[in-house]
């Protein structure tokens, strides 16, 4: 019959989709790792992982990866000091004591803010950022492109993250908790700190990981306006070249089948690991919060 | 009694370990109102969806036995068939979030009927069977979720009718509604018993006793009492039941 | 209670100042370009090393790779929500499908491009052009369009699938003619929103599709593009200082475009907030 005919089809067209998806998944790893591993055939594993001269393009070429991988950590790092901070105390606002119109429109322009192109971000850090950096710190400051102005933008795409999950995670405390604490005769700020975020933990938490997965993964704020040094920082002010920024930075200018790029694949399979490990870690945390 | 319509025997249903229905053995009669009676979670409404194989959606559902809808074994017979010609009624009025005309006309399309006039006509006849036409017939095509409570299930019971049925299975229609709402729906089902076999499962027993020609009593997944209302509300042979209709059960 | 008022004071003073300053960054970014924008500037291509003329190819080129995108996306996404909705068990293949999909959702836009330069420019041998990148962008805009179109269909009342059931209809056309039009106008947003996303996405075209500088469009699929986002990259990192106006321009344009979808998309959830309230 043809109603059974089409029946069956569509049961066949979404699972071929399904396993499209799944397909893709496997794929991404695939070629990335099998182009990645090829790197090892020139260099060693220590040399990779634990030199930080990384120089693709001198003559005798280095590829250690440990200048880019701290420089991805102090751009996340100081990211991270930022915007958490100040995305928890706009969460709890939002969350407890804003009245419904304040609330509707600061949330309105937090998910704007999370909607910013990263190359636009970028493009103002390096053309205004850059220059207001030099003018109020001339003694620090060599160059105004560097971790603290990577951050400063990366604290814009990364704020409403922080602001909306944290915020959905203290909505999600069942309502007769605060009833409770305010019917004792408690304030509601003692509430909210004592009781609230208490139990909102583990949301809070998932809110950290996706956000500094997400920072972790950022390409053009930090292309454009990190610096471009490889070198390990030591203040916040100094040029760095993080993982992301390197492999796009210098992929176009590689030769195919070459050390280099298959170095720059490595760098992305790290770059794969840690957003495995990230997201494997907040899928264990929604699993455990669901059996409370 | 004539040729009955469902002719049960030895149903016995399960949901994973829980024993849900047992032994039940009986035939229900066509053209007839039967109600299905008996305090919560006996097995009413597990009784019921055995008719239209509805319960197969549920997975820990398990069934052994025999149903046969005029000679036909439905219970290894295609769901999808089976329910053109059982359909069925839920207790919260269910329309479809389309205009009144795609809810009524949404069961004939499914079935292969496509020309424009013939779906008008079973539209105006169902709308007719379930007394809604009046109401609605200058608004078809408006959205079916801006009617009343009473209206909605009404447009459920045409959209039922639409595919011509030989039963219709009601599952509480009216605990959803207002008492008004009620009444319409316990008089239209009285004039629809001319044409289809009914059977309602019910937990108001004075509705039960109002309408229906057959009461189906259930107790703790057993069919403890079988027989014409005026027998059970005069002389019901099990103590289980003359203690249900004193009202000691709810 | 006076700390309350105090804790109230203080957080929606940092909240407000937070917020003020986004809107006065989009807002300076906006203004600044909008002397710039003109019908010719819109419709013109870029002439003498990009001081001159204007953005048309950049548009065309990001409208082709929306589409492209799109057209593998949305299709691939909705289908494999449908399946995770309405045709799967719990059983070991769903709980692949939407790991994989978490996982996708993480991964950074720089590993599509790899991926993308990996897979469709030089194992299928499509080089720099529409397509890879379009279909890179696809690949990225999935998990987003997976997720929100599952919500949706969840959200959809059981009571409806129940009542098609039992009119006698099979699984797809419950699924097809009831279920998913009952959550289209949500899947819609979802696409709108996945949209926004895409449309400033910049490294994974760097190196699957974008080109730099063209003097006519393209004219297949497998030709490269300019887009927007490229575009603004290239004129600030690469380009001389003379091309400002030019990067101003392109900016505002690239922001009005995506507060324009920003806002469609808080209208249409308006509405149907509006409409669960009845």
């Amino acid at each position: 019959m043809r109603r059974r005919r089409l029946d069956l089809s569509s049961r066949v067209l979404v699972t071929t989709a399904a396993l499209i998806t799944s397909a893709i998944l496997f794929g991404i790893f695939f070629f990335l790792i099998s182009d990645g591993v090829r790197v090892f055939g020139k260099i060693s594993f220590e040399e990779f992982f634990f030199s930080a001269r990384w120089y693709p393009t001198y003559e005798d070429a280095e590829y250690g990866i440990l200048a880019l991988l701290s420089g991805t950590l102090a751009v996340t790092g100081l990211t991270l000091a930022i915007s958490i901070p100040l995305g928890f105390v706009s969460a709890i606002f939002l969350a407890e004591f804003s009245h419904r119109k304040a609330h509707d429109f600061l949330k309105l322009i937090f998910e704007l803010m999370a909607g910013i192109p990263s190359v636009v971000l970028g493009s103002f850090g390096l053309k205004y950022v850059s220059r207001w950096l030099m003018e109020f710190f001339p003694m620090k400051v060599w160059t105004g492109l560097n971790i603290f102005n990577a951050s400063l933008m990366l604290s814009i795409l990364a704020m409403p993250y922080f602001v909306t999950l944290i915020e959905d995670a203290l909505k999600a405390v069942p309502v007769d908790q605060k009833e409770a604490s305010l019917a004792l005769g408690a304030n509601t700020t003692s509430t909210v700190f004592r009781i609230i975020v208490p139990q909102a933990r583990s949301g809070i938490l998932n809110a950290i990981i996706l956000g500094t997965n997400r920072i972790i993964g950022e390409t053009m704020v930090v292309l454009m306006v990190a610096g471009g040094a490889s070198m390990i920082p030591h203040s916040i002010f100094d040029p760095v070249r993080p993982l992301t920024a390197a492999i796009a930075g210098e992929m176009g200018e590689v030769e195919l089948g070459s050390t280099h790029y298959y170095a720059l694949f490595m760098i992305g399979v790290v770059l794969l690991g840690i957003s495995l490990i990230f997201t494997a870690i907040a899928m264990r945390l929604k699993r455990g919060m669901r059996r409370c | 009694m004539e040729e009955p319509i469902f002719k049960i025997e030895k149903l016995n249903v399960y949901y994973g370990d829980k024993h849900a229905l047992k032994d039940v053995t009986c035939e229900i009669p066509k053209k007839k109102v039967t109600a299905v009676v008996g305090p919560s979670g006996c097995g009413k409404s597990t009784f019921l969806r055995v008719l239209n194989r509805m319960n197969d959606l549920i997975p820990s559902y398990r069934h052994t036995g025999s149903v046969k809808l005029l000679g036909n074994e439905i219970l290894n017979m295609d769901p999808v068939i089976l329910r053109k010609h059982v359909g069925m009624v839920f207790q919260k009025p269910n329309p479809f979030p389309k205009t009144i005309q795609e809810n009524v006309t949404y069961g004939p399309r499914i079935h292969g009927i496509k020309n424009r006039k013939t779906l008008r006509e079973i539209t105006e006849k169902s709308l007719k069977q379930a007394a809604l036409w009046d109401e609605v017939k200058d608004e078809l095509k408006k959205n079916a979720t801006n009617l009343s409570g009473g209206q909605q299930q009404r447009l459920c019971i045409a959209r039922a009718l639409s595919v011509e049925p030989d039963v219709l299975l009601l599952d509480e229609p009216t605990s959803a509604l207002d008492p008004i709402a009620t009444q319409r729906i316990e008089t239209l089902i009285e004039e629809l018993s001319d044409k289809y076999t009914i059977i309602i499962v019910t937990h108001n027993l004075q509705q039960a006793l109002r309408i229906s020609d057959y009461v189906m009593f259930f107790y703790v997944g057993d069919l403890v009492e079988f027989d014409t209302t005026e027998k059970i509300t005069s002389n019901p042979r099990d103590q289980r039941t003359s203690e249900y209709l004193r009202g000691i059960f709810s | 209670m006076l700390i309350d008022r105090i804790t109230k004071l203080i957080f929606g003073i940092i909240s407000y100042t937070l917020v003020a300053v986004i809107l006065a960054i989009i807002g300076f970014l906006v203004v600044n370009g909008l002397d710039e924008i003109s019908l010719e500037f819109l419709v013109s291509f870029p002439k003498n090393s990009m001081t001159e003329g204007g953005i048309w190819p950049s548009i065309l080129g990001t409208f082709y790779f929306l589409s492209i995108a799109l057209l593998f996306s949305v299709p691939v996404g909705i289908l494999s929500a449908v399946y995770l909705s309405e045709y799967s068990k719990e059983n070991r293949f769903q709980r692949l499908v939407l790991t994989a999909n978490n996982i996708l959702a993480g991964i950074p836009s720089v590993v599509f491009g790899m991926f993308g330069l990996s897979l469709f420019s030089i194992t299928f041998g499509f080089g720099t052009s529409i397509i890879s990148g379009g279909l890179t962008l696809g690949i990225m805009s999935l998990p987003y369009i997976i997720s929100n179109t599952h919500e949706s269909l969840d959200a959809v009342p059981k009571s409806y699938r129940e009542a098609s059931m039992a009119l006698g209809a099979n699984k797809a056309e419950t699924t097809f003619r009831i279920v998913v039009p009952a959550s289209f106008s949500r899947i819609l947003t979802g696409v709108m929103i996945a949209v926004g996303r895409i449309i400033g996405e910049t490294a994974p075209l760097l190196f699957t599709g974008a080109a730099f500088y063209i003097t006519r469009n393209p004219s297949g699929l497998f030709e490269p593009a300019m887009s927007l986002p490229t575009h603004i990259f290239v004129l600030s990192a690469i380009y001389p200082e003379n091309v400002t106006p030019k990067l101003e321009g392109s900016i505002s344009v690239l922001l009005i475009i995506v507060i324009t979808l920003f806002v469609s998309v808080a209208i249409r959830r308006r509405i149907e907030s509006k409409k669960l309230e009845e």
